[in-house]
């Protein structure tokens, strides 16, 4: 439960933490992009440069980025371990049968590592620096296109933004539960793998049952308090384009910039 | 001339039109501006059956309810929601917004309110009821009584003519509710605020202008504590008319009807 | 049975935060047969108390010790499970731990984890709704069909059902109305006078406390800051307000009395049938 990362935020008042959403969600997919664009080795240095200072200005421990990276270890590792394998080119090192560890296997997967790691690390600074709320609204500005193709956005981001509220109530609630079925003697992860899939049925039909009350609840107090999907609405949070913002955008540009400039010089 | 703010006629309502009993009897009663009423009964009296009734979440078989002299129907609800609010019992389910303020602004936001208007009301609002400091602070971070403070902020932010409390004490400790009543009361004193409010919690029936009782669908009495207390020995009451009660069972001289505690104080010094 | 707690520092963990010391260095003992109230404002660890009693929340430091059974940081699974076979744990707002199709499938939940035959189970599930005062025909009933009161009722019966020698309760009666209330707390008094049941009960009500318990255990930030009979407790005003407790209205009223008229009643009175004898007594009525 505690290696939960959706909407995990780190309360703090960094020069990142206060940029608005929108513009660390854009610097954010402008970084993925970028990423793409390192092709030799002063491009991976500059990658990994700029991926440094961005996890030090937030001033959050290393050590929650690398939390981030550890659910995904195993994907990148598989990566890897393909492009080391079955690149071939360049100098061979190793060979035995068809594997082959060659130079080309090399350089590719120390590319890929690279760009994995630092889109990780970029987009884990965004999130832990940014409120869900915020997110949210974020996400809901730069999606705002997507009503002329009839999407839903703005009952969507109503519906994010709830579901974001009650996370904690809903841990809350699975904890209690399981607790509550410990005292009664219930044993959780023994058994065999159909064991252990039936000793879950006393938590998710309490958790499914009562997440349905829940529901309903919500339903009325959001009905008495007026809301009506099909009248406009209007934010009470406000999001604040300044020169933070522009400042952001314009180092992104730069970056952008240099690796075409070091494309171009290699 | 004097309009009454809440005016009920014959309400009836069945949850299941196959079961013979209601779970409201032709209910009638009126509210007057200004008035704090509480509505007491026992479990499935259909005390909460009624606040959703009034503020038009549930449809009744027959009779009728008028807020605000404006006949409640399916097209009059939105109207009258900008003047009636509702504060439930579940503090965690009502709490919409990320922070206080958030959901103290939802309603608001559901009107297209401009944000300088929104701003301006929810610290008005969040004065009132006490709350400005914890204004940004996220619901888990707030107790039970303060999270039904918080409710009632949303509904107080609207400028409401009248707040309905359906049974909003019953999942707080004694000390929250007893915070909560005291909040209550610098409303009616200060807003000239109308409540309507469905409790069994007996110090707030207490504190009320006047009571009605319902029992099993229908209403039964209505009138000042001091004569529900004193009529109806079978009613749930507050300490002092317990003592009183249990003195009187043993032929004990007391006081004639139901005093207050500062009252009967005085009462026993004479 | 005998509860002994040594020395018991908590932390507790819930999701990524981690609130340090919960309890600190918690020394206690309960009697078999008592009817204890733990009482203090919010946070002050009551809860936390309850979880060690019942090897949910298991002492960083320092040991429990149920009956036999030790407690610490290195219990093996096995003493847990007979630990809460003895400690039954009924907690806040039970009816959400109700999962089964039938009410008598619920209340088997917990003997048939405890190693019960069927028959045995069945057996019990009659005799524990009869105790908690419902109905045998129910039993074949979905627990989702029933009141919100009813509800309450099969879960504690499913937690009895374990056999418990102790009960120790979280709240039990938050929301239930008046009525409700006092039938189930009734029933507990009950149990702990016939059957012996130890009694453990955290409550923000003072009445609960005075009318039902014997003893009180009060916590302040962790630690238990009073551990002795109700009266003795509510008879220091000055204690309670530093504690942040309330007073009980009886308590309240004759307080109220004595400053106003200047007379003394002969006893600290916590209910009102106490209060009325006392008010008798000096002639007031």
């Amino acid at each position: 439960m505690n290696k939960l990362i959706l909407g995990r935020y780190f309360p703090g008042d960094s020069l990142i933490h206060q940029v608005d959403p929108r513009a660390k969600l854009i610097a954010g997919i402008a970084f993925i992009f970028i990423s793409f664009m390192a092709k030799n080795g002063q491009g991976l240095i500059l990658l990994w440069l700029f991926t440094f200072l961005v996890m030090s200005v937030t001033k959050i421990g290393f050590r929650a980025f690398f939390r981030g990276v550890r659910p995904l270890i195993w994907l990148i590792l598989f990566t890897l371990f393909l492009q080391i394998l079955f690149t071939a080119g360049g100098t061979i090192y190793f060979t035995w049968g068809p594997f082959k560890i060659s130079e080309f296997g090399l350089i590719n997967a120390l590319f890929i590592f690279s760009r994995f790691v630092t889109i990780i690390f970029v987009t884990t600074a965004v999130t832990l620096t940014t409120k869900p709320m915020e997110l949210t609204d974020g996400l809901n500005f730069l999606m705002r296109p997507l009503r002329f193709l009839h999407v839903p956005v703005d009952e969507l981001s109503v519906m994010l933004s709830i579901a974001l509220r009650f996370i904690p109530n809903l841990l809350d609630e699975t904890q209690r539960i399981m607790d509550a079925q410990k005292a009664r003697g219930a044993v959780f992860g023994e058994g065999s793998l159909f064991h252990q899939m039936k000793a879950l049925v006393p938590i998710f039909l309490p958790l499914f049952s009562g997440s349905l009350n829940r529901g309903e609840e919500l339903a009325n107090v959001m009905d008495v308090r007026g809301y009506r999907s099909e009248l406009p609405r209007s934010s009470f949070r406000q999001l604040n384009w300044g020169v933070k913002e522009t400042i952001c955008m314009l180092i992104m540009v730069l970056l952008i910039a240099a690796f075409a400039i070091l494309d171009l010089v290699s | 001339m004097n309009e009454p703010m809440i005016q009920v006629e014959n309400l009836t309502f069945k949850y299941n039109r196959l079961k013979e009993s209601n779970t409201l009897s032709s209910v009638s009663f009126s509210v007057d501006k200004g008035e704090w009423l509480s509505v007491i009964g026992n479990n499935g009296a259909g005390k909460s059956t009624l606040a959703a009734l009034l503020i038009g979440l549930l449809k009744p078989q027959s009779g009728s309810i008028f807020v605000c002299g404006i006949p409640l129907n399916e097209e009059t609800k939105w109207v009258i929601r900008r003047r009636a609010g509702i504060v439930f019992q579940n503090p965690d389910n009502q709490f919409i917004g990320a922070t206080v303020q958030d959901d103290v602004a939802f309603g608001m936001e559901n009107l297209n309110m401009p944000v300088e208007e929104m701003r301006r009301r929810v610290i008005e609002a969040l004065k009132l009821v006490d709350l400005l400091n914890v204004r940004e602070a996220d619901p888990s971070r707030l107790s039970g009584g303060q999270k039904q403070r918080v409710a009632i902020a949303g509904v107080l932010a609207l400028h409401p003519d009248l707040l309905i409390l359906d049974e909003a004490f019953v999942m707080l400790d004694p000390r929250s509710r007893c915070d909560l009543l005291q909040t209550l009361k610098r409303l009616k004193a200060e807003q000239e605020l109308t409540i309507l409010s469905i409790t069994h919690d007996m110090n707030e029936a207490a504190a009320s202008d006047r009571i009605l009782v319902l029992k099993n669908g229908y209403v039964t009495r209505s009138g000042s504590p001091a004569e529900i207390f004193s009529a109806e020995m079978d009613v749930e009451a507050p300490f002092g008319e317990r003592l009183r009660r249990l003195l009187l069972s043993k032929k004990r001289r007391v006081p004639e009807s139901y005093l207050t505690e500062s009252e009967w104080i005085q009462w026993l010094c004479k | 049975m005998q509860i002994k707690l040594n020395h018991v520092t908590a932390d507790y963990q819930l999701g990524s935060v981690r609130s340090p010391r919960v309890l600190q260095d918690v020394s206690l003992q309960i009697a078999p047969g008592t009817f204890t109230a733990v009482v203090g404002s919010t946070g002050a660890g009551k809860s936390s108390l309850l979880k060690v009693l019942n090897g949910l929340l298991l002492p960083k430091s320092g040991w429990a010790e149920i009956g036999d059974i030790k407690i610490n940081s290195k219990t093996s699974r096995k003493s847990l499970k007979a630990v809460r076979k003895i400690v039954g744990m009924v907690f806040q707002f039970p009816e959400s731990q109700l999962f089964a199709e039938t009410v008598e499938q619920d209340i088997s939940f917990g003997p048939l984890n405890f190693g019960a035959s069927r028959e045995a189970a069945h057996d019990l599930a009659i005799k524990m709704i009869r105790r908690v005062g419902l109905d045998e025909s129910i039993l074949q009933q979905s627990p989702f069909s029933l009141s919100g009161g009813q509800k309450r009722r099969v879960a504690i019966a499913g937690v009895l059902a374990q056999g418990p020698e102790v009960l120790a309760l979280d709240e039990p009666t938050a929301g239930l109305d008046p009525s409700g209330k006092r039938e189930l707390l009734s029933l507990l008094k009950q149990w702990n006078k016939s059957k012996r049941l130890t009694v453990i009960l955290v409550t923000h009500d003072m009445e609960t406390a005075a009318r039902y318990a014997d003893d009180a255990v009060v916590m302040d930030r962790g630690k238990v800051v009073y551990h002795g009979s109700v009266r003795s407790l509510f008879a220091d005003s000055e204690k309670l307000n530093r504690w942040q407790l309330d007073v009980p209205e009886a308590r309240r009223f004759q307080l109220k009395f004595e400053a106003v008229s200047g007379i003394r009643l002969p006893n600290v009175c916590l209910t009102e049938e106490e209060l009325a004898a006392a008010l008798i007594e000096v002639g007031r009525v």
